[in-house]
């Protein structure tokens, strides 16, 4: 018989060896070596099976979107990098991607985290958020995300001191809009959290037009 | 594990135990699983670690009677599907075509003069299928689940899993008559 015709009858039957083919060839080195596997648990033991023992960043809900976003960020040259749809303001979006946009709205945040800025010393970035909801929702949520935030970080320079011991750490939540102005714009902010190099408290403004600030 | 175990083992012991657990049993095939995806190791890799952090994450919200490999699996085939609209994927995938078209063409002559046998034709010819149908083929024949396991895992009724089957079958056996007579000169 044709070799060609061979190789398409028994198609069925080597599907039905699949296993073995891929096991032999394609995923040959693809294997999870013991080291890799520890690494693994690793960094999951250093990220939230024994986080830090503040009480500011107790870690409760899940942060698979948040993740997601931040690791997209941290993916980016480096985070001194801005870019964007305005060279004079500097603008960084990241927008969530279409799954990430689902839960994001199950779990009513935002869909863009903007305008990211940081240098040696300090870290900023504007969440925007619906502003429906409780004020204690987005301290949860801010603490959330900066403590993936830390977690990601530390991942990435091991060697490097915690992000708290090294940053400013300024966030700005305004109100959501699907297209976000270029510009940042303080009347839009609904609530900040700060929290000072070597501190392990967030300060929260409450109002931020007044100044008025709660811990 | 069966739920009743995790419910029991709410602490931090308990759940680091879990995930070690999940991850000698299952982290292979998710790693082979996110690699029939993505095509690059390193980030199969990424995707395993974060398939298991969200698992850790998510740990107490599996319910019960959940199948936990199909539960596993979802998560770890949705970040790969995130990846695969990213942007870093898409820079990645940028940064490929652009060293494919500097390469050297003797090298392209001497890849052409490499006669691959059946086996091997078949399994390229698979990853080079749409990822809607490699999808349901690699759940189907490599992971041996059924079809209603596979609609589970990917949101999609049985009856869509069948006829994805069926074409990517097709669409599979078109493939090989084509690289077939490519290769033999047939």
């Amino acid at each position: 018989m044709h070799l060609k015709e061979v190789l398409v009858n028994t198609m069925e039957d080597k599907l039905n060896q699949l296993k073995h083919i891929l096991d032999q060839r394609t995923y040959r080195t693809i294997t999870l070596t013991k080291s890799r596997e520890e690494k693994i648990l690793d960094s999951l033991t250093l990220s939230v099976i024994k986080p830090k023992t503040s009480k500011s960043f107790k870690f409760k809900e899940t942060l698979s979107i948040i993740t997601l976003a931040l690791l997209m960020i941290l993916t980016f040259s480096n985070l001194t990098t801005q870019s964007g749809n305005n060279d004079e303001n500097n603008y960084l979006s990241i927008p969530f991607l279409n799954k990430g946009e689902q839960i994001a709205k199950q779990k009513k945040l935002t869909s863009e985290i903007l305008r990211i800025q940081q240098n040696h010393n300090t870290l900023t970035f504007e969440m925007m958020i619906k502003d429906n909801e409780d004020i204690g929702f987005y301290k949860r949520k801010v603490e959330e995300v900066l403590k993936v935030y830390s977690t990601l970080y530390k991942r990435l320079h091991p060697n490097q001191k915690e992000l708290w011991e090294q940053k400013n750490i300024t966030v700005y939540l305004s109100r959501y809009t699907p297209n976000p102005p270029p510009f940042f714009d303080p009347n839009n902010v609904i609530l900040v959290a700060h929290k000072s190099v070597h501190s392990n408290q967030i300060e929260w403004v409450t109002n931020f037009h007044e100044n008025e600030v709660k811990k | 594990m069966e739920l009743k175990n995790i419910k029991n083992s709410v602490g931090i012991a308990g759940k680091e135990k879990i995930i070690k657990d999940y991850l000698r049993d299952y982290g292979e095939n998710i790693l082979r699983l996110a690699y029939s995806y993505v095509k690059d190791q390193t980030k199969a890799e990424d995707i395993l670690q974060e398939t298991m952090l969200t698992v850790y994450l998510q740990l107490n919200t599996l319910r019960e009677g959940a199948a936990l490999k199909s539960w596993i699996y979802r998560i770890a085939i949705n970040k790969c599907k995130d990846y695969l609209k990213s942007r870093q994927y898409r820079q990645f995938k940028l940064s490929k075509i652009l060293h494919l078209n500097i390469a050297s063409p003797e090298k392209s002559v001497e890849l052409k003069l490499v006669i691959k046998d059946e086996n091997e034709i078949l399994a390229t010819e698979l990853f080079r299928l749409k990822s809607k149908y490699r999808e349901v083929i690699i759940l189907h024949y490599y992971e041996q689940l059924t079809l209603e396991e596979i609609g589970t895992i990917l949101g999609i009724k049985p009856g869509t899993v069948k006829s994805r089957l069926h074409y990517g079958r097709q669409l599979l056996r078109n493939a090989l008559e084509g690289s077939v007579g490519k290769h033999y000169g047939r």
